[in-house]
């Protein structure tokens, strides 16, 4: 069992919603969490657990690329498919506690914990839904991913837009956003919402340096930092980023990770490491929620990282990178064929999307989701991304990851047709306006 | 869902839904990159670079072979992984949607044409969703009494006010309903817009309301313009003759949200629920799942989907039989040695499906500290009631006792170590009570 050591000084209730200061646990999931836990001889008359010899399976075997391959089977398949306590199979967190131990050395490791949600989104929502209430002001990169945008649109929050350049955020930038409002007497805020590694939509690597200092503002102003970090693992820079969590002195980072790009989405399967009080949260979310992440999705986790090990993983993420790296060098050259004198783009240093500014249009998302769509490519239009959709936004938006050499070329071909219609259409920027 | 729409526009009346639901769902919108994914279907041939979809040659399973205990074996390979490893649309796995709108049908026999369904990732996320459309600060909601522990959790934080519906042997109590709401309305208080019960094997009391009571409380939910959220996860594991009526049945007006779960009869760890509602409502629902937890588990959803096209309608049959008998003969054996230990004891009723007996301990006022100081480090476990009250500091005189797991000598060991506490207690009460 992981020994929890409280040794962080912060008050995270100062972070809380009403709402999550209002969850109380389930006695029948803490009693499933005790019943796990509690030696053999005890006899359970407490938890509603179904019994695992009426279901209709009885084995699953799983063969891997590399050629290994593993059963389950008997008691490890009945686990399979039977309740678990909410934080996770206590096997997989403890193969992700040593995971991340590794992989990140936190700084205040023994007052830290996991738990496993059911895929980034349902992480980032649920930690969001635990810090932001009504009114209260998020800050966020500009552009951002629209899966933490419709997250708190209900909720009424104000978005506070952070700028961004070709290295991410920039930290004078942020001091000078935070500086202001302060002084004029604004609500702060809590929590600052990022993708430290291949920022979705740019691409961007947050330097070490930059990292370190907006690690220090959010001490200065007393944020916490949720960073939603799914490719990590995927960066195409010479050097291997450093996560804020392994910056995390104070405990005010909530990290993100996700499987769904390295192993499989469709398992649904992310973890949240945090200050045990903020895990300790969520996990209460979740009790009232969808009870656990799947356990089969979990146990298939386990297993792998078990047969592989830490340093297999590692080279399954060199190969994912590599992968990745070819595709983007691809629809690299790809857009500097078809879109010379169109438009520009910076190189991503991460992640599966190339952000293309186009010239002399002032907003895509006409062309692309109208025109776009009956030429047929399908790209997402920048507005998507931006703390206020309602400017207009000349970028776009374009995956690298799935389409097929053919298909990107045929993608961009039809762009720059597309491009050039919408010039000659005239809902482009006058000589007066540039 | 166009299509079913447009039938449902031209058939019947419109209910006006906008009642039911909160603000801050009113405020909740569509994933652009999501929603993208489907103007591809208009066009096959476009070339699609606006998703995050990942790249399915960099997983690493080559193969997943699943053995069903019929003996039949199925293995997941190429298209078919593909699709179990990758995102999938919110709403649920289409093939799975369209197997389980076949089995609504055909279970149900709904009145109504109007509904859809979703997969969850297991039931309780789908009524946690629903609250949150439905429930607004402060509204007022009836729940029946006791409660299932995990929907006190849902709704404590939501701040809403709960309005208990008690119950018996047959259930909640219409009259119960129809005297709150009466007095409610004398004296000039908000009326409930949503009833939320468990008709089958109800949790923790294992009673199961019977048609004309769930006749009744319909036409309450008519005559009061309210809904009903009908957590119905035990609907196959009733002990009865012939299955209950559900609500969704008799749903004319388009006012029931029914949530099913294969969690007791397939599996619980591969977190499928489904939810069935009125169109207008399951499209909000499905917006929150585009938002929350994306959609369940791909994986689970084409292992479900590939059991269901393997068995012939008399396998279904077959295995809802072979639920029911195992777990009625558990219930049996339970009930025997509840007998054998606790009469004079205790009170109870037979529960008639679910997999609880809720038992009255008599003599004891509230036997919270029962459990928790005798019972657990005696080495049984058992639940007290207090767990299934909103407020868990009011005193409880019950026990909930599951028998779907013990063996029948775990049970008989159990109870008599239970049985044997509960007279030190009640002793010791006496004596106190002469002196």
């Amino acid at each position: 069992m992981h020994k929890y050591v409280p040794q962080i000084k912060m008050d995270y209730s100062h972070f809380k919603t009403d709402v999550s200061k209002r969850r109380r646990s389930a006695a029948t999931r803490e009693l499933t969490k005790i019943a796990y836990a509690a030696p053999h001889n005890v006899i359970s008359l407490a938890e509603g657990m179904p019994n695992e010899e009426t279901f209709p399976f009885v084995e699953m075997r799983v063969k891997l690329n590399d050629g290994s391959s593993f059963v389950l089977e008997g008691e490890e398949l009945g686990a399979a498919l039977q309740y678990i306590p909410s934080q996770g199979y206590p096997l997989l967190l403890q193969a992700m506690r040593e995971f991340q131990r590794k992989a990140h050395s936190p700084p205040l490791w023994e007052s830290r914990d996991i738990v496993v949600v059911s895929g980034g989104q349902d992480g980032l929502s649920k930690a969001l839904e635990a810090i932001i209430g009504p009114g209260d002001p998020v800050l966020v990169q500009d552009p951002f991913y629209p899966g933490a945008g419709v997250v708190i649109a209900p909720h009424l929050v104000e978005l506070i837009p952070v700028v961004q350049d070709d290295f991410g955020i920039d930290p004078i930038g942020l001091r000078e956003t935070l500086r202001s409002r302060r002084y004029s007497g604004k609500k702060m805020p809590k929590i600052m919402y990022i993708n430290a590694t291949g920022a979705n939509p740019t691409g961007t690597v947050l330097s070490l340096e930059r990292r370190k200092e907006i690690y220090r503002i959010a001490c200065e102003y007393n944020f916490l930092i949720l960073d939603d970090d799914p490719y990590h693992f995927m960066y195409f820079t010479e050097e291997a980023p450093k996560s804020f969590l392994s910056l995390d002195t104070e405990g005010r980072v909530i990290r993100l990770d996700s499987f769904s790009k390295v192993l499989s989405s469709g398992l649904r399967l992310g973890f949240i490491t945090a200050a045990a009080p903020l895990v300790a949260s969520i996990e209460l979310h979740m009790q009232s929620s969808h009870l656990h992440a799947p356990t089969l999705s979990q146990v298939i986790a386990y297993k792998l990282l078990k047969i592989w090990g830490y340093e297999k993983m590692m080279e399954h993420f060199r190969r994912i990178r590599l992968f990745y790296k070819q595709r983007r060098d691809l629809i690299a050259g790809l857009a500097k064929k078809h879109l010379h004198g169109l438009a520009e783009f910076s190189l991503p240093s991460a992640g599966f999307f190339l952000w293309i500014k186009v010239w002399g249009i002032k907003d895509t998302w006409k062309m692309v989701m109208q025109r776009g769509v009956t030429h047929g490519v399908l790209m997402a239009p920048g507005a998507a991304f931006m703390a206020d959709p309602s400017q207009p936004c000349n970028a776009i938006r374009a995956s690298f990851a799935k389409a097929s050499y053919e298909e990107m070329d045929l993608a961009l071909e039809r762009l720059a047709i597309l491009i050039r219609e919408e010039l000659v259409l005239g809902d482009s920027i006058t000589d007066s306006e540039i | 869902m166009e299509k079913i729409t447009r039938r449902y526009m031209a058939s019947c009346k419109n209910m006006d839904y906008s009642r039911f639901t909160t603000k801050s769902s009113q405020r909740r919108k569509p994933n652009l990159i999501r929603e993208m994914t489907k103007a591809r279907i208009n066009r096959p041939d476009s070339v699609f670079l606006a998703g995050g979809l990942p790249n399915t040659e960099t997983f690493p399973f080559a193969n997943i072979t699943v053995t069903y205990k019929d003996g039949q074996r199925y293995s997941l390979a190429g298209q078919n992984l593909d699709t179990a490893l990758q995102y999938g649309a919110s709403q649920g796995y289409p093939p799975l949607l369209q197997k389980m709108r076949e089995f609504q049908i055909k279970w149900h026999n709904p009145p109504r044409n109007d509904w859809d369904l979703a997969l969850t990732t297991g039931s309780q996320d789908a009524c946690c969703k629903a609250f949150d459309l439905l429930l607004e600060e402060g509204d007022p909601v009836m729940v029946q009494r006791p409660t299932y522990a995990g929907i006190i959790g849902a709704l404590n934080p939501l701040g809403v006010e709960v309005v208990r519906i008690d119950d018996d042997a047959d259930g909640i109590i219409p009259e119960g309903i129809e005297t709150i709401l009466e007095n409610r309305r004398r004296d000039g208080l908000v009326l409930p817009k949503v009833l939320y019960v468990n008709p089958t094997g109800a949790n923790p009391t294992g009673t199961v309301l019977s048609e004309d009571r769930r006749k009744r409380i319909y036409e309450l939910a008519q005559r009061y313009d309210f809904l009903i959220l009908e957590d119905d996860a035990y609907f196959f594991l009733h002990f009865l003759e012939k299955p209950p009526t559900s609500f969704f049945s008799l749903d004319t007006d388009g006012r029931v949200i029914r949530f099913d779960s294969f969690s007791k009869i397939i599996s619980a760890g591969l977190r499928v629920g489904v939810i069935t509602a009125p169109q207008l409502l399951l499209q909000k629902i499905v917006l929150h799942i585009e938002n929350s937890t994306l959609h369940t588990s791909s994986l689970s959803q084409v292992l479900l989907y590939k059991l269901f096209e393997s068995w012939k309608q008399e396998q279904f049959e077959e295995h809802f039989q072979y639920i029911q008998q195992f777990y009625k003969k558990k219930r049996d054996i339970m009930l025997a040695a509840v007998e054998k230990h606790f009469t004079g004891l205790a009170e109870w009723n037979v529960p008639n499906g679910g997999m609880f007996v809720w038992i009255k301990i008599l003599g004891v006022e509230d036997v919270f500290d029962l459990v928790m100081k005798k019972l657990i480090p005696n080495g049984v476990f058992a639940l007290p009631g207090n767990a299934f009250n909103f407020d868990i500091s009011v005193s409880d005189q019950h026990l909930r006792l599951c028998y779907s797991y013990a063996t029948p000598d775990e049970i008989d060991k159990g109870l008599s170590i239970i049985a044997k506490l509960i007279r030190e207690e009640t002793n010791k009460k006496e004596k106190s009570d002469c002196v």
